[in-house]
């Protein structure tokens, strides 16, 4: 019988101790350090594969020091830890092509994988304060990655992602003490059901924003496009901002009872955020800064989902995020390709790259097709379940505004996908030999785009998984009266 | 048997799969093209002859359920000849090298979701197939020669906004009825039915290419004739079908009189603008907005059978196009200095919603981008002022030699205060 204690274990202690040894293994030879951190993700990857046929069997898995539960395993944590290991393993191995030759690789493959093994902490955290310590970490990996060229404008950036989360974080632990001084424990098992005071609820909320970049918190994250792509798009579009939508599901959806306002809040302030994202999206030039809006206005869909709260929303919300991952990483890797043949950002400077990159055309056009819902690609089935989940709740209004941000999001990719890649010549690609990044780059690039139309054909199987986490979320006590325990 | 209901979608689309092993052998795809299209044909046959009027669901992210009623036959029947008829044009086509070899891959995956769009049961299924024939379209179009790319893509973002608005029709209706299936919606006379109907109608107008939703059709066919032949053609007979389906159940005046309202706009204009054409290949997209006002009128007030009869006779004459050469005169051309012409076609372009609605959007995109800035200021105004030192830290700390070290005491303070704090 497995041992499912030990696969949750080895799945958090191996990337967060793995990732101090690379600096010494760098210091051998940057291709065992290379190695040794992929493996370290794949081990990672391989512990959540051998823990969901168990969660989804109904069987959870706790690791607890010194009677202490510290680390938990259910649905939600694995398919979480999931998404994060598995797009964080393609963008390992596209960090070899694209990062070939830089220095402060050391330092990058540790944070790369430190920052993972903090997100596996994170979604197994039993504990509010291994919660906390585990953001923390996260925010601090995310601060030197950002950073990494050095150069100032980097690390002015950095600077303002750590301070805008860290100052979300602070908030959110003042919520969690709120929490410790009325319920006396930190242990989100025996949380269950409790009903959280609503200033701590804004509290946590507020952290929540910060870290998943809602407006008014987002600026940090269109800013942070000056990190190496494979940053971008692991910190960026496939899990750092999926912490915020995962604490909120796993503390408003499976953990406390809420104040009923905060599912009505929550929704307007993820259309807000939808929407002027979405339209800032239109006007801006920089590749990847019009890839960061999109990842703001995503992320109010699957806060729509989870905020909305029934079966059918919250499943589309979580496919979302597995949806998303996939081809928001897969457009931030393109960014990547372009950007290093081009040397150039800015949209209005490129143009006919089709010819030239044709594989990454086609990725970055399944991608997109993903991200703006179109059938039969990953996204248009997540987005539909969010949204007719919205309209069978009778939320109308604000799923009108999340229609109109998805019209939107249609306008800004097709006008991206325009500008990058039809029409004549830009002055970036003229007299340069612009061609595909290396086959390494390529392939991991056509992996996910790969998946964003097979995750959509096959649909059913990721949709079991998100519906029988759902499930799960929805059995939570609906009303205060049900919870029957009032906090302070 | 039900389950034969699935060969009309399933038979087009595992063709087209095959084809796109052939993508770099232009005679191989050619041949495919035809096969596919014959086979499809002959499933459409299979399922209209076996069809007892079940309703077969097949399971996914949501359910999908398919059922043939008999107006659903005629119109399945006539894609299926029109996706012979243009296959065969298209092949030649292919053949010749005019039109990339991609294109039998793209048409049958087209046919296949047009097909299942055609035999939906639900509001669920019919979106679903509906927009599923979005990207094989718009790959269509783009393998049709130099420069259609550009009208691919833009045909691509008005089908996916017309899908929107069908999209959210459905929604409005489904909250007002609670469920979407299209056989029990009666919504009956109210302004959430009439703004459900317009949303529809708008949605199905962009693909039949009615006027002022025309734009992606000319555009297309200027640059890709033949594949956008079959485009105009199949667009056609999928929204008329569900235009008919939809109207019986929206009682009151409103319905008939948007459809007769864009049935003039689109006749009217359709003809002058076909006749003032300087460029050949956008005639016919012409021609067939025209046409669409003729069906939209005969939808409004005539009998079924008649726009049923129409829009399968446009259809399969628009598919027929699909065999001129780019270079075929289709009819005598007017001179391109006449001042009548070249006001008519100033007109047809300023008739755009495109254009109509970027002033919109260029306002909506300027606030959202003035929102951001005014939080990005606000930030600045605080890591300035209050977080200047916090900030000057982080700074030293990036740039500093030892600043690795420095963020892991960092953590190690923070993870040390925790414990103290947690009493673990």
């Amino acid at each position: 019988m497995t041992n499912l204690p030990l696969l949750l274990a080895t799945s958090v202690t191996v990337p967060l101790a793995g990732a101090l040894l690379l600096p010494l293994a760098g210091r051998i030879s940057g291709a065992l350090r290379s190695a040794l951190a992929l493996v370290f993700v794949l081990t990672a990857l391989g512990c959540a594969v051998a823990l969901l046929p168990a969660v989804l069997g109904g069987s959870t898995a706790t690791v607890s020091v010194h009677g202490v539960a510290l680390l938990h395993a259910d649905r939600l944590a694995v398919f979480m830890a999931l998404v994060s290991t598995l797009l964080g393993a393609v963008i390992v191995v596209y960090s070899f092509g694209y990062l070939s030759g830089l220095p402060n690789r050391d330092e990058y493959d540790l944070m790369v994988v430190l920052f993972l093994g903090a997100m596996m902490a994170l979604v197994f955290a039993r504990h509010l304060l291994v919660l906390y310590a585990a953001w923390e970490l996260t925010a601090v990996a995310c601060w030197r990655l950002i950073g990494f060229f050095r150069k100032d404008g980097c690390v002015l950036r950095a600077d303002k992602a750590f301070l805008i989360t860290a100052l979300g974080a602070v908030l959110m632990l003042l919520g969690f003490i709120g929490v410790y001084v009325g319920q006396g424990t930190f242990d989100l098992g025996r949380l269950q059901g409790v009903r959280l005071p609503t200033w701590a609820a804004a509290l946590i909320l507020a952290g929540l924003f910060s870290k998943s970049a809602t407006l008014p918190l987002h600026s940090w994250l269109p800013d942070a496009g000056v990190a190496p792509s494979p940053v971008t798009a692991l910190l960026h579009a496939a899990v750092l901002v999926k912490i915020g939508v995962y604490v909120y599901a796993r503390l408003f959806g499976a953990t406390f009872v809420a104040d009923p306002m905060v599912g009505e809040i929550v929704p307007w302030i993820a259309a807000t955020s939808a929407l002027v994202a979405g339209m800032a999206a239109l006007l801006e030039h920089d590749l990847k800064r019009i890839i960061a809006y999109s990842t703001v206005s995503q992320i109010g869909f699957i806060f729509l989902g989870l905020a909305v709260g029934t079966p059918e929303a919250t499943q589309g919300a979580l496919l979302f995020v597995l949806m998303h991952a996939i081809a928001k990483g897969g457009l931030f890797l393109c960014a990547g390709i372009i950007e290093h043949g081009t040397h150039t950002k800015d949209i209005r400077k490129m143009g006919g790259l089709a010819r030239a990159m044709p594989v990454t055309a086609g990725c970055f056009a399944l991608c997109a097709c993903s991200v703006m819902g179109l059938p039969p690609f990953g996204g248009y089935f997540s987005k539909h379940l969010v949204i007719s989940g919205a309209l069978a709740a009778g939320r109308l209004p604000v799923a009108l505004v999340f229609l109109a941000g998805s019209g939107l999001t249609l306008l800004y990719l097709a006008r991206v996908f325009d500008k990058v890649f039809l029409g004549p010549p830009g002055v970036a690609v003229q007299g340069r030999a612009v061609h595909e990044g290396t086959r390494l780059m390529v392939g991991c690039v056509a992996v996910l785009a790969a998946l964003a139309l097979g995750s959509g054909l096959f649909s059913r199987y990721p949709s079991a998984v998100a519906g029988a986490v759902a499930r799960d979320l929805s059995r939570r006590p609906a009303t205060l009266a049900e919870a029957g325990r009032v906090g302070p | 048997m039900t389950t034969m209901l699935l060969l009309p979608v399933l038979v087009p689309a595992v063709a087209g799969a095959h084809a796109l092993l052939a993508v770099r052998a232009r005679r191989a795809a050619a041949v495919l093209l035809v096969a596919g299209a014959l086979a499809s044909a002959a499933a459409v046959a299979l399922a209209v002859a076996g069809a007892d009027g079940g309703v077969v669901a097949v399971q996914g992210a949501f359910d999908v359920a398919l059922e043939l009623d008999p107006l659903a036959r005629t119109f399945l029947v006539g894609l299926a000849a029109a996706g012979v008829i243009a296959a065969a044009g298209i092949a030649r086509a292919i053949a010749a090298g005019r039109v990339a070899a991609a294109a039998a891959a793209a048409l049958l995956l087209a046919l296949g979701a047009l097909q299942g769009a055609i035999l939906a049961a639900d509001a669920e299924t019919l979106l679903l197939c509906w927009g599923g024939a979005l990207a094989p379209v718009a790959a269509l179009l783009a393998c049709g020669g130099a420069g259609a790319a550009r009208p691919a893509l833009a045909t691509l973002t008005r089908w996916a906004a017309a899908d929107l608005a069908l999209m959210t029709g459905f929604g409005l209706l489904a909250h007002a009825g609670g469920h979407g299936e299209l056989a029990r919606l009666h919504p009956g006379v109210s302004p959430i039915a009439t703004v459900s109907f317009a949303l529809v109608l708008a949605g199905a107008a962009t693909r039949l290419g009615a006027h002022p939703l025309h734009g992606w059709m000319s555009d297309a066919a200027e640059r890709a004739p033949a594949p956008a032949a079959f485009v105009i053609a199949a667009g056609k007979l999928a929204s008329a079908y569900l235009l008919l389906r939809l109207q019986p159940a929206f009682a009151g005046p409103a319905a008939p009189a948007l459809m007769a309202v864009l049935g003039v706009l689109s006749l009217g204009p359709g003809v002058l603008f076909a006749v003032a054409q300087a460029s050949r290949p956008r005639r016919p997209a012409h021609l067939a907005a025209a046409t669409s006002g003729a069906m939209l009128l005969a939808l409004a007030w005539g009998p079924p059978a008649l726009a049923s009869a129409l829009a399968v006779a446009f259809a399969l004459a628009a598919a027929l196009f699909s065999w001129s050469s780019p270079t075929a005169v289709i009819a005598p051309s007017l001179p391109s200095r006449a001042g009548l012409a070249s006001a008519l076609r100033r007109a047809e372009r300023s008739l755009e919603p495109g254009l109509l609605a970027r002033g919109a959007v260029d306002a909506a995109a300027v606030g959202g981008l003035a929102i951001d800035r005014l939080v990005n200021a606000l930030y600045d105004r605080v890591a300035t002022g209050l977080g200047r030192t916090a900030s000057g830290l982080l700074r030293r700390a990036h740039t500093g030699r030892h600043s690795t070290y420095l963020a892991w005491s960092l953590f190690g303070v923070a993870a040390v205060v925790l414990y103290l704090v947690g009493g673990f």
